[in-house]
């Protein structure tokens, strides 16, 4: 895999509670669901829980969707903040 | 499937044919739009199950629209079953009510911009302003409706709020705001197209790269579908940005609502909340509903009332000995016999001495039909132990029904409050590692209630290895509520120890059959990527429609086959198949499983259904090791009938036969392992 910024990680990387732009989704399909969701390259969102080896959870807005671990290794994401703070 | 649809849309609209405007109500999953649909077409409800699918729609009508509701989508295309089912509805639609949950505009405006840009005259009811103004948050109605060019009509429906505005507005729906950009790349299409009722809808569908649509017009579908979702989603969220803004901190309901959906997921406080569901389900089905209100109905309904009727029927004009026990409670306190031998009709004063007899008293009545003659062989079949018009209609009405009734009631309540998701969250890694992913829970919980069930609900995962994969746990090693109860009495006789061991090698077996097929099957399994709706409270109307519509469906499909398999075992019964089969059984049950003779009747039974198998083993008397043994090999054993048949629906003859086969490897190979061992 390409990437074209070396600050971006794995999804499957990110620490509960910290903020992230979505930078690139490899897998089509996952893309274009997620479009539906809310979620596209660009968008940003946050860690909201993550299970021991199992999916990651993450919150757009008020929208909460969970990602297969699988898939969480195909999404690549800026950190911008690893905070405890209040998301609005 | 597919010629079907082809008819329906490309044939002219619905009110050159009905004189009726089709009233099409769209929306996300979760938004509210059954309250929406039961609002404007009251009782009177058609419900039909789309062909091939589970996916049901129902029908209305309201004033000169019929009102057709549709599963719900996160957008018009065709990745599963019910997007296929919705878009063919929409596509055919006069006018379109899209239903948006106003604290998830982000998520539903995307559906709404898409149904804009297929020029459907429509109107927006922006439903759940109350739980918006719960999140803190404010929508600018008025700017939006401005900007989408459609009218909007705030609606709180569970309060049945805004519903009469939103009826006015119906006579005003409008053709929305499109993006001009899309509507220029759609001329190239739409001269190519065939005629049909909506060709802009058609057009944008070929454009966005849907080959069924396309395949309808004869023409190559397009590949522009992530260009097209891209520049939606970017809309979507310049006019969110636009329209919505935070007025205060969320209320305590939508902190609670968010906090309770974090504490389901998380393993710590998620498997507590786990077991007090299951304790719930168990306690309110297999407790109150299977113990108390199936022992009732079927015993008093069924035994006592239902069949002697249909018996008696019989009885007049067949040889039979009536053996009558009178109950006190529990038990047997007096028994008489009475003969017939040219049937109760030719021997009247023996038959009034009967019902003196049995007048005012708690009987069981036990009837045995000559078989001596071919005429007695058929009432046997019909009327006999296992008859179709006797046994089979008590078990469907009396003891089926009621369970089904209630563990689809417990399927809604959980999907409705936004449960279920969660929980195919929390126990996702126990499941891939089996070939599944999260979503097989609900399939597998079933399972313990009701196999053939369950094999229906495997049609909500997504491929069809995971089918496969889930279809081959079920019939092999998920014990239904039928057995369990036999399965529990006869543990309880063996112990504690012997309990565990049990569970340990059921629990393996299930492991093993999940990776086994997991490795067998070419390809992966499809990774876990679900919706999470906000936790709140079940919807009592949602609840009722949803148990009604999947337990009609249900019964209507399954019902036919526990005829047939009541049929086949009587058949077997009166023409010594059914003996020879069990002494078939015999040598393999005492020399291999080191079990009695005996126990080689209740597999051949458990080959019909399940019940039998296990109610059989319970008379024996058996030592803990060889409870262990058989009940292993219950389980394991081929599922029912009826199982099996819907299997063969489901999954294929080539698919449903290998898994039938193995059962019968499997469980005996298992069975007589665990056998050598203890």
């Amino acid at each position: 895999m390409e990437l074209s910024n070396s600050k971006w990680v794995a999804l499957r990387a990110v620490k509960k509670g910290t903020r992230f732009i979505v930078r690139q989704i490899e897998d089509k399909e996952m893309r274009t669901q997620l479009l539906r969701f809310g979620l596209a390259e660009g968008s940003e969102a946050v860690c909201f829980e993550r299970l021991p080896l199992g999916p990651v959870i993450i919150k757009h807005r008020r929208q909460e969707v969970a990602i297969g671990e699988e898939l969480t290794k195909k999404i690549w994401v800026e950190v911008i903040a690893n905070q405890n703070d209040k998301e609005h | 499937m597919e010629t079907l649809t082809i008819d329906t849309s490309l044939h002219s609209t619905t009110v050159e044919r009905t004189g009726k405007k089709k009233l099409v109500l769209v929306g996300n999953p979760n938004v509210g739009k059954s309250l929406f649909f039961n609002h404007f077409s009251g009782l009177y409800v058609d419900v039909s199950n789309f062909p091939g699918t589970t996916v049901e729609i129902t029908e209305g009508n309201y004033k000169n629209f019929r009102v057709v509701d549709t599963p719900g989508i996160y957008g018009v295309s065709s990745f599963n079953d019910e997007e296929r089912v919705a878009r063919d509805e929409v596509l055919s639609a006069d006018i379109v009510l899209n239903v948006i949950d106003a604290t998830n505009l982000e998520r539903d405006l995307f559906l709404t911009l898409q149904l804009i840009d297929m020029q459907f005259p429509m109107v927006i009811a922006l439903n759940m302003m109350d739980a918006l103004e719960e999140a803190g948050m404010e929508i600018d109605v008025e700017r939006l409706s401005e900007i989408l060019g459609v009218p909007i009509v705030k609606v709180t429906a569970i309060k049945k709020q805004g519903f009469d505005e939103l009826e006015k507005a119906l006579e005003k729906a409008t053709v929305g705001n499109a993006d001009k950009f899309l509507l220029n790349m759609l001329e190239p299409i739409l001269a190519k197209m065939k005629p049909t009722a909506n060709p802009i809808a058609d057009a944008v569908m070929i454009l966005e790269g849907d080959e069924t649509v396309a395949e309808r017009h004869a023409i190559q579908p397009e590949d522009k579908r992530e260009e097209i979702y891209v520049a939606r989603r970017n809309r979507v969220n310049e006019i969110v940005a636009e329209v919505m803004r935070e007025k205060s901190n969320m209320k305590f309901g939508a902190v609670l609502s968010e906090k309770l959906g974090k504490w389901t997921i998380n393993p710590i406080s998620g498997i507590p909340i786990l077991i007090l569901a299951l304790w719930l389900i168990y306690e309110v089905i297999g407790v109150m509903v299977a113990q108390r209100v199936v022992g009732h109905t079927e015993v008093e309904f069924g035994n006592k009332l239902f069949e002697p009727f249909v018996k008696h029927l019989f009885a007049t004009i067949t040889p039979v000995e009536i053996s009558v026990d009178v109950l006190n409670g529990e038990d047997v306190i007096e028994t008489k016999t009475f003969a017939f031998p040219e049937g109760t009709s030719k021997d009247k004063e023996k038959f009034e001495a009967f019902k003196s007899f049995i007048e005012g008293k708690d009987v069981m009545q036990n009837f045995t039909f000559s078989q001596e003659t071919l005429w007695g062989k058929i009432v046997t079949v019909f009327a006999g132990e296992f008859g179709a018009f006797t046994m089979t209609v008590t078990y469907l009405a009396f003891l089926l029904l009621p369970l089904v009734i209630g563990f689809y009631m417990f399927l809604a309540i959980l999907e409705d409050c936004g449960y279920l998701p969660r929980l195919a969250t929390m126990v996702d890694r126990l499941f891939t590692g089996i070939g599944l992913n999260g979503r097989a829970v609900i399939p597998i919980i079933l399972g313990f209630g009701c196999v053939t069930m369950a094999t229906v609900t495997t049609r909500l995962l997504q491929t069809s290895r995971e089918k496969t994969i889930a279809a081959s746990i079920l019939n092999f090693a998920i014990p239904c509520s039928a057995q369990l109860a036999v399965i529990t009495a006869l543990l309880t006789k063996a112990g504690g120890v012997y309990t565990l061991i049990f569970f340990l090698i059921i629990l393996s077996c299930l492991i093993a059959i999940g990776t086994i097929v997991d490795k067998i099957l070419p390809g992966k399994s499809s990774a876990l990527l679900i919706d999470l709706p906000p936790m709140r409270l079940p919807r009592a109307s949602n609840v009722l429609k949803k148990t009604w519509i999947k337990t009609k469906s249900f019964m209507q499909e399954a019902a036919p086959w526990f005829f047939i398999g009541a049929l086949l075992i009587s058949v077997m019964q009166v023409t010594g198949l059914l003996e020879g089969w069990v002494r078939l059984f015999e040598p393999i049950t005492t020399q291999w499983l080191h079990l009695p003779a005996e126990s080689a009747r209740a597999f051949v039974m458990g080959m019909v259904r399940r019940d039998f198998g296990a109610a059989g083993l319970y008379e024996l008397n058996l030592t803990p090791q060889q409870i262990v043994v058989s009940l292993t090999v219950i389980t394991l054993f081929v599922p029912c009938i009826a199982s099996l048949m819907v299997l063969i629906k489901e999954r294929g003859v080539k698919e449903a036969m290998t898994i039938w086969a193995g059962s019968w490897l499997f469980a005996f190979g298992v069975g007589g392992a665990v056998a050598f061992i203890i």
